[in-house]
C-alpha cells in the first residue's frame, strides 16, 4: 500500500466532514423553517483497500421522516381546517340571532305579545293600539333584519369560496411545476417544498395524496384525479339559485361529474353555505309566516273603533320573513287595529286576548311559535358548541401528530451542536492524518 | 424521544394560549357576572333559562292585569256601596211617608227629596273610570249608560261582560252590567215610592218598603260578588310573585357566576399563566450552546 494513499482517504474523509458540518449548518439555519425536513449526510463504510470512494453528492443527503406520521397530519389538518372555518361560520350565525339580547327576536315576539294582552286591559285606549302598532313594526323589522343579515352572511360566503377555490387552483398549480422538476431530478429542498404547499392544500380541501415512485405524486379528490404525472385540472365552481339562495356546488375543469367535497376550510363553507344558513332560513320562513297568518286570521274576526271587521293586521300571504309587513292600513291608522268581538262595544277586548293567546297555542309541529324559535336557538347553539369542542380536541390531536413529526423530523439545537463538534473533531482529526503522512513522507526523503 | 426547538416553542405557546383563554373566559364571567351569555355556552341551560324569563315575563303581565282590574273594581264597588246607602236612605223614607200622621204635603216634599236621589243616583250609575263608563258592559265608551227622563230609567248599554286575564288559563269577569243594576229593581222601586208620595197613596208607600229592601239586597249581593273577586285577585297576586320569586333564584341559578369559585379559579389560572411563562424565558434560554467555550 502507498503511502499516497493515506492522502487520498485524509482528503476523503475531509471532504465528508466538510460536508457534515454544510448539512449541520443547513439544519440550523433551517431550525425555525415551517415542513423543513432535518438532512443527514449518509455515510458508508468506507473505505477497503484499492478501493475509491466518490464524493458525496446531495443525493445522499437523506431527509429523516415517518411518511405515515406525514400522511396522518395531512387528514387531520384537513379536518382542522374544516372544524374552524365552521366553528367561525356558525358563531357568525348565532351573533346575528343576537340572543339572550333585549334586540332579539325571542324578546321582540314577546313584547309584541305583551303589546296585545296591554290593549285587552285597554281596548279604548288610542295609545295602546299604538304600542301594538310599533311593537308589530319592530317585529317585522326584527324578521327582515334576521333575514336580510343571513342573506348577507351566505354572501359573503360565496365570495370566501371563490377565493378559496383560487388558492386551490394556485395550489394545484405549484404542486405540478414541483412535479414535474422533481421528475427531471430530485432534490430534498423540492420535496420539503412540495410538502408544504401540499399541507397548505390539506386544509383547503379533502385531498387524497399517493407517491409514486418516481418522486411524483397524484393527488385526487372525491375519487377524481387533480394531479398526476404530467397531468393537472383545476376546480370549479358553479352557482345555482334555490328561493334566493345560492347553492354552489363543483366540478373538475374538464368534467362534468360533481365533486363531493366534505373536508378541509372549503368543505365547511360549502356546508354552512348550502345546507345550514338555508335551513335557518326556512325555520326563520315558517316562524313568520305562521305568526303572520295565524294572527291575521284572529283580527279579520274582529272588529275595530270605525265598526270595521276583515282588516288583515299583516300584509296576507307572505312566503318569506323578509317581506314580512305591517298592513299599510294599520301603519296608515292605528284605531284600525280591531279589538273587539262585535261592532259598536269598545269596551270589548275578546280579539286583543285572543291575539295575545296566539303565543300559547301549538302552531308548528306541536310547538307553540317561540318554543319553535327556541329550539333554533338550542338547535344553533348545539351547533357551535360542538363545533368548538372538535376544534379544540382537533388542535390537540394535530399537535401532538406535528410533535410526533418533529420528534423525528425536526431539527434538535443540542443534537446539532453535538454534531458539530464531533464532526469539527473528526475534520482535525483527518487534517492530523495528512500532516502524518506529509511526516512520513519526510522521514523516507531523509533516508535516501 | 427526541424533543426539538419547534416542540418546545409549539407546546409552551400552546399552553400560554390556553391559560389565556381560560382566564379570559373567567374575566368575562366575572366582570358580567353571568356564567350564561349565549346559547353554545351550554344550549339546554340557556333554553331553561329563556323559558324562565319568558314565564317571569308572563306574571309580570298577569300582575300588571291584576293591579289595572284592581283599580276599576274598586272604584264599582265605592258606587256599588253609594248605592246601597241611598237605597237604605230610600227605605226611611218610604218608612216615614208610610206614617198615617203625613199628610199630602209632607209626602210630595219627600217625593221631591226622593226624585233628586233619583238622579244622584243615576248619576252614580254613569260614573266614568278613566274615560269609560263602569256599568255599560262592553259599550264603555258609547252612549251614557243610564238616561233618566223623569219617569223611568232607561239602560243604554249591553249585558257582555268584560274579562281580564289574571293567570294563565284564568279569565276573571270584572265589569257589572248596567243589566245587572236594573236586574235589582232599584231604579223601578225608587219611581214607584216617588209616584206613590206624590199620590199621597198610603198603602202603595208601605208596600214600596218591602220591595226597596228587596232591592237594597240585591245591591249586597253584588258587593260581596265584588268582594270575593278582589280576594281571588289579592289571592293570585300572591301566588304570581311567589312564583316569580322562585323563577328568579331559579335563573339566577343557571346563570349567575359563583363569583367566589370563579376569582378563586382566576387566581389559580393566573398562576399556571405566569408559570408558563417563567418557563418560557427559563428554557428558551437553556442550550448547549452555553455551555461550550
Amino acid at each position: 500500500m502507498a503511502i499516497t494513499t493515506i492522502f487520498n482517504i485524509s482528503k476523503q474523509a475531509l471532504l465528508n466532514n466538510q460536508s457534515a458540518i454544510d448539512t449541520t449548518a443547513k439544519n440550523i439555519t433551517n431550525i425555525n423553517t415551517e415542513g423543513y425536513k432535518r438532512r443527514r449526510v449518509e455515510t458508508s463504510n468506507y473505505l477497503g483497500m484499492g478501493q475509491v470512494s466518490n464524493n458525496l453528492k446531495q443525493d445522499d443527503l437523506c431527509r429523516i421522516q415517518n411518511t405515515f406520521i406525514d400522511h396522518r397530519l395531512l387528514i387531520e389538518q384537513e379536518n382542522l381546517g374544516k372544524y374552524e372555518t365552521n366553528k367561525m361560520l356558525l358563531k357568525n350565525i348565532e351573533s346575528i340571532f343576537g340572543e339572550p339580547l333585549d334586540s332579539g327576536l325571542g324578546n321582540i315576539m314577546l313584547e309584541f305579545w305583551n303589546a296585545w294582552n296591554d290593549l285587552a286591559n285597554n281596548p279604548e285606549s288610542q295609545t295602546a293600539k299604538t304600542v301594538v302598532k310599533d311593537k308589530a313594526v319592530m317585529l317585522t323589522n326584527t324578521f327582515n333584519r334576521l333575514y336580510t343579515d343571513l342573506h348577507d352572511l351566505q354572501e359573503q360566503i360565496g365570495l370566501n369560496i371563490n377565493e378559496k377555490i383560487n388558492e386551490v387552483n394556485q395550489l394545484l398549480q405549484q404542486i405540478d411545476s414541483l412535479n414535474r422538476r422533481l421528475n427531471a431530478h430530485s432534490s430534498a429542498d423540492l420535496l420539503d417544498q412540495r410538502d408544504a404547499v401540499i399541507e397548505q392544500l390539506s386544509k383547503l380541501v379533502d385531498i387524497n395524496v399517493r407517491k409514486n415512485s418516481n418522486h411524483e405524486v397524484t393527488i385526487s379528490l372525491d375519487g377524481q384525479i387533480l394531479i398526476s404525472s404530467n397531468y393537472s385540472t383545476k376546480l370549479v365552481s358553479t352557482v345555482s339559485y334555490k328561493n334566493g339562495f345560492s347553492v354552489y356546488e363543483f366540478r373538475l375543469e374538464n368534467g362534468q361529474t360533481p365533486l363531493n367535497i366534505d373536508g378541509g376550510s372549503l368543505g365547511a363553507l360549502l356546508e354552512v353555505n348550502n345546507q345550514n344558513i338555508p335551513d335557518y332560513i326556512d325555520r326563520l320562513n315558517t316562524l313568520a309566516t305562521t305568526l303572520a297568518n295565524r294572527v291575521n286570521q284572529v283580527h279579520n274576526l274582529g272588529y275595530n273603533s270605525y265598526g270595521e271587521n276583515q282588516v288583515n293586521f299583516f300584509v296576507p300571504n307572505v312566503q318569506r320573513a323578509a317581506d314580512l309587513q305591517v298592513s299599510a292600513d294599520i301603519l296608515k291608522d292605528a284605531s284600525r287595529i280591531a279589538t273587539a268581538q262585535s261592532s259598536g262595544s269598545s269596551g270589548d277586548n275578546t280579539i286583543a286576548l285572543a291575539i295575545y293567546d296566539i303565543q300559547n297555542e301549538k302552531l308548528i309541529q306541536g310547538t307553540t311559535l317561540s318554543d319553535f324559535y327556541g329550539s333554533l336557538i338550542s338547535n344553533l347553539g348545539s351547533q357551535v358548541r360542538e363545533a368548538a369542542f372538535l376544534t379544540e380536541s382537533q388542535t390537540k390531536i394535530v399537535e401532538n401528530l406535528q410533535n410526533q413529526r418533529d420528534a423525528i423530523s425536526g431539527v434538535s439545537l443540542d443534537e446539532e451542536l453535538a454534531a458539530l463538534i464531533q464532526y469539527e473533531n473528526a475534520y482535525t482529526a483527518a487534517s492530523r492524518l495528512i500532516q502524518t503522512a506529509d511526516t512520513m513522507i519526510k522521514a523516507l526523503l531523509d533516508v535516501i | 424521544m427526541r424533543i426539538t426547538q419547534s416542540m418546545i416553542t409549539r407546546n409552551l405557546l400552546s399552553y400560554i394560549n390556553n391559560a389565556r383563554q381560560s382566564m379570559s373566559t373567567n374575566q368575562s364571567a366575572i366582570a358580567s357576572g353571568k356564567e350564561l351569555t349565549s346559547s353554545s355556552d351550554d344550549p339546554v341551560k340557556f333554553s331553561m333559562v329563556t323559558r324562565f324569563k319568558e314565564a317571569q315575563k308572563r306574571n309580570e303581565q298577569y300582575l300588571n292585569n291584576i293591579l289595572n282590574a284592581q283599580g276599576w273594581i274598586e272604584s264599582t264597588t265605592a258606587i256599588i256601596e253609594d248605592l246601597y246607602e241611598y237605597s237604605l236612605n230610600a227605605k226611611d223614607i218610604a218608612q216615614q211617608a208610610a206614617d198615617s200622621s203625613q199628610n199630602a204635603d209632607n209626602r210630595a216634599t219627600l217625593a221631591q227629596k226622593l226624585n233628586t236621589m233619583i238622579q244622584e243616583m243615576v248619576g252614580l250609575a254613569n260614573t266614568q273610570y278613566l274615560g269609560k263608563y263602569i256599568f255599560a258592559g262592553t259599550q264603555t265608551q258609547e252612549e251614557v249608560p243610564f238616561s233618566y227622563d223623569g219617569n223611568a230609567v232607561t239602560y243604554n248599554g249591553n249585558s257582555d261582560y268584560i274579562k281580564r286575564r289574571a293567570a294563565e288559563n284564568f279569565d276573571v269577569t270584572i265589569n257589572i252590567p248596567g243589566s245587572e243594576l236594573t236586574n235589582t229593581n232599584l231604579f223601578e222601586n225608587l219611581i214607584t215610592l216617588r209616584n206613590a208620595l206624590l199620590n199621597n197613596d198610603q198603602t202603595a208607600i208601605s208596600q214600596s218598603i218591602d220591595e226597596l229592601e228587596k232591592s237594597a239586597n240585591n245591591i249586597m249581593s253584588i258587593n260581596s260578588q265584588l268582594g270575593s273577586l278582589k280576594n281571588q285577585f289579592e289571592l293570585t297576586k300572591n301566588r304570581l310573585e311567589a312564583s316569580n320569586t322562585k323563577l328568579n333564584s331559579f335563573i339566577s341559578n343557571l346563570e349567575d357566576v359563583d363569583l367566589a369559585k370563579a376569582i378563586t379559579q382566576y387566581n389559580s389560572e393566573e398562576i399556571i399563566y405566569k408559570a408558563a411563562l417563567q418557563t418560557i424565558s427559563d428554557t428558551f434560554n437553556l442550550s448547549l450552546l452555553n455551555f461550550l467555550q
